[in-house]
């Protein structure tokens, strides 16, 4: 990456690059072509095989606008990519790229900013240095779905149920008086190097880790995670993992009904521990609830995979988890089959060394015993936001309970 | 630990099942064996492992393991206390083993050996201003390395597609794709290298560059620098064996290239599965344990 980039960044001349709009390939309302079969591996199983762009720009929960619609116009899906939800570069001139790059990262953390407490600048500190990660060379299809959630079909997430909300509680209450680094506990689990968003939020993609690469091998479908792990697959007649083991991804196990790859997992560990305040988190990382909303211990995941056409793989998932959301819920999401490794560009998802280089961590603890003060107020500020979601969470169950006389 | 006795059971009434399973299969790999004249690229062994559907190479998909004390010292070792012996027994300390090193000699340059010394002195010292160049990588749960990945006390899994191959390994869920077509050039230095792969006969050779030379080869200090090359050779030997070998280069650290060998153990165990051994969370109190305000000023019970 040259000095280029960041001499142009400089630049104070805020002149918006045109993002010109190639036709893009939509999914969401056809379900792909109908009479698609999917090809087969030479051992007869379906083929899901390839280098799979994971991203999405279908909001997790629906956006009040959209009501009760399912779908989005592409009329509406053209003014979203005009607000820079879609971030994709379009032209490939370098110092193009990297110009709009800033500028869309401009428009992204002034929304942040925005939604930041009034603290303008606090959390930018230099979008030009976010954009360079966020490089977006490719684009996958876009769906014309108005959330990702489809389960319940008013497309939000279920409540928690009062057991989850005491846990989360007693979170609070096990973190009042500790800084926002005390130690490293106080970090949460992306920031420690432990998981990236934890199953299922990890298996959609962002600009900085778009891609999943999925392999086959009889018995076994594998998908290489570029958060340092491999998703081993049993899609044999193995016996599950016995209660005691718990895993971080758990214990996944598939099997194939017709063209559609069905993969169970369960044997969750138990984070409540590790669930502290941080980017990231299992369901899209909204607001600052980043961490799973239980012990982890009752959830069960069901996902489903099924190559709908020659380079987009449907993606449905299902959380069961009695202890923490009052009913099940489920999504979809489309993978696309991405062109650049596909055209011989990329062979391979690269190391995701994190904890290897985590001088993050030790600058945040040595920080925060530097200043206590103000590591304390930081850690207060996060409290608050976190308590007024918590708030918005106990009245969605109340709503939720008053009008399912039949509820738990 | 109490329930942990009916697991104890259960997995042994596993492993005779196993067991049965060996002996049915190695009696027919015995009177495949007697049939077959096939030969192998420089092997004795004239095993012929079955194909990959879809392809004419080995199918080499399975869990394995090594067994040998080389993550201790790649070289012959004796029997060794462990680290901190007043609190931990014999649990931790290091048992003698034959080295898996050609002739036992790493021909280190002259210069080379202070640096494994001082390797092995500050082998569980912590620096937090160089977490990642003082000190085992091991014990603070980095990245193992090749070959180091291979022989660490933990299981890894091969899964073979037609395309590539990819090695997961238990250890801190280290894992590297291995493309057998055209190979490519690293494009950035990583812990485990850049590995590209091909078949010679039943031979899997995977040449391995674009290290960032922070790995070491075991506890004992061995180390290289990011010049090292390694050419790994994976060829079944058995239905139940891999051998193993790796041939390593560094002309920054050694005088001329050295080989390591081991076999590789199928674990057979029904329902054997590779687990995760995601150690950052037991690592962190040793990596950074230090920096932490021992006053206790941190407040808050957890």
């Amino acid at each position: 990456m040259s000095g280029r980039v960041f001499a142009r960044a400089g630049v104070p001349v805020v002149a918006f690059a045109v993002i010109c709009l190639a036709p893009v390939p939509i999914v969401g309302q056809s379900q792909g072509q109908p009479d698609y079969t999917s090809p087969s591996t030479p051992w007869g199983d379906p083929d899901l095989q390839g280098m799979w762009d994971t991203r999405t720009y279908t909001p997790f929960e629906r956006p009040a606008e959209f009501g009760t619609r399912e779908f989005m116009t592409p009329e509406e899906v053209a003014e979203r990519e005009r607000l820079g939800l879609r971030r994709v570069v379009s032209d490939d001139d370098d110092d193009a790229i990297a110009v709009e790059l800033v500028q869309q990262d401009v428009r992204r953390y002034a929304r942040s900013d925005a939604a930041d407490d009034g603290r303008p600048g606090f959390r930018i500190a230099g979008a030009e240095y976010n954009a360079f990660w966020s490089a977006d060379p490719t684009s996958p299809k876009l769906s014309l779905r108005t959330s990702q959630i489809v389960d319940p079909k008013d497309g939000r997430m279920p409540p928690l149920t009062r057991e989850a909300l005491a846990i989360w509680d007693a979170r609070e209450q096990a973190r009042s008086g500790r800084s926002q680094a005390d130690d490293w506990e106080d970090r949460g689990l992306s920031e420690r190097c432990i998981t990236r968003n934890g199953l299922p939020g990890e298996m959609l993609g962002s600009g900085q880790q778009p891609l999943k690469e999925i392999l086959q091998t009889p018995g076994y479908v594998s998908i290489v995670m570029p958060y340092g792990y491999v998703r081993i697959i049993p899609v044999n007649e193995q016996a599950p993992l016995g209660t005691a083991i718990r895993q971080w991804n758990g214990d996944s196990r598939g099997r194939w009904e017709g063209d559609t790859l069905v993969v169970e997992t369960a044997n969750f560990k138990n984070t409540v521990k590790n669930a502290v305040p941080a980017h990231g988190g299992p369901f899209g990382g909204s607001a600052h609830v980043h961490y799973y909303p239980g012990t982890g211990e009752t959830f069960r995941l069901t996902e489903r995979f099924t190559r709908i056409d020659a380079d987009t793989l449907e993606y449905r998932y299902t959380v069961h988890d009695p202890s923490v959301f009052v009913r099940p819920w489920s999504t979809v999401n489309y993978f696309t089959l991405d062109p650049w490794a596909t055209a011989g560009n990329q062979d391979r998802l690269f190391e995701y060394a994190c904890h290897e280089h985590n001088y993050g961590m030790v600058n945040a603890i040595r920080g925060a015993r530097s200043d206590r003060q103000w590591a304390l107020d930081e850690a207060a500020r996060e409290a608050a936001i976190r308590e007024r979601e918590l708030q918005e969470k106990r009245e969605l169950l109340k709503t939720w309970e008053e009008t399912n006389t039949s509820g738990r | 630990m109490g329930p942990g006795v009916g697991v104890r059971m259960s997995n042994s009434q596993r492993v005779r099942g196993g067991i049965v399973a060996v002996a049915t299969v190695t009696a027919a790999v015995v009177a495949v064996l007697s049939l077959s004249v096939e030969t192998t690229g420089g092997q004795t062994e004239s095993y012929r492992a079955p194909r990959l559907p879809g392809t004419s190479n080995p199918d080499l998909t399975g869990i394995w393991q090594a067994f040998v004390t080389a993550n201790w010292d790649i070289q012959d070792h004796g029997v060794q206390p462990g680290p901190f012996v007043e609190r931990l027994g014999v649990w931790g300390a290091q048992p003698a083993g034959q080295g898996v090193v050609d002739g036992d000699e790493i021909p280190y340059r002259a210069e080379a050996l202070a640096k494994r010394r001082e390797n092995f002195e500050n082998r569980l010292t912590v620096d937090h201003d160089n977490v990642n160049t003082v000190g085992d990588p091991e014990a603070k749960c980095y990245l193992p390395g090749v070959p180091r990945a291979t022989y660490l006390p933990f299981p890894f899994q091969i899964i073979q597609s037609t395309e590539r191959v990819v090695i997961a390994y238990q250890f801190a869920s280290a894992n590297r794709t291995i493309p057998l077509g055209r190979p490519t050039t690293a494009p950035v230095d990583s812990w485990m290298g850049w590995s590209n792969g091909h078949w010679e006969g039943e031979t899997l050779v995977v040449d391995v560059r674009g290290f960032n030379g922070l790995a070491w080869f075991d506890r004992a200090g061995n180390y290289h620098s990011d010049a090292l090359h390694v050419v790994e050779r994976y060829t079944p030997i058995s239905p139940y064996h891999l051998m193993y070998e790796a041939t390593i280069e560094d002309p920054n650290v050694f005088t001329r290239p050295w080989s390591i060998r081991m076999p590789l153990y199928r674990r057979i165990e029904e329902d054997v599965r590779l687990l995760e051994f995601k150690c950052v969370d037991l690592a962190e109190e040793y990596v950074y344990g230090g920096l932490v305000d021992a006053s206790g000023s941190g407040g808050g019970a957890r």
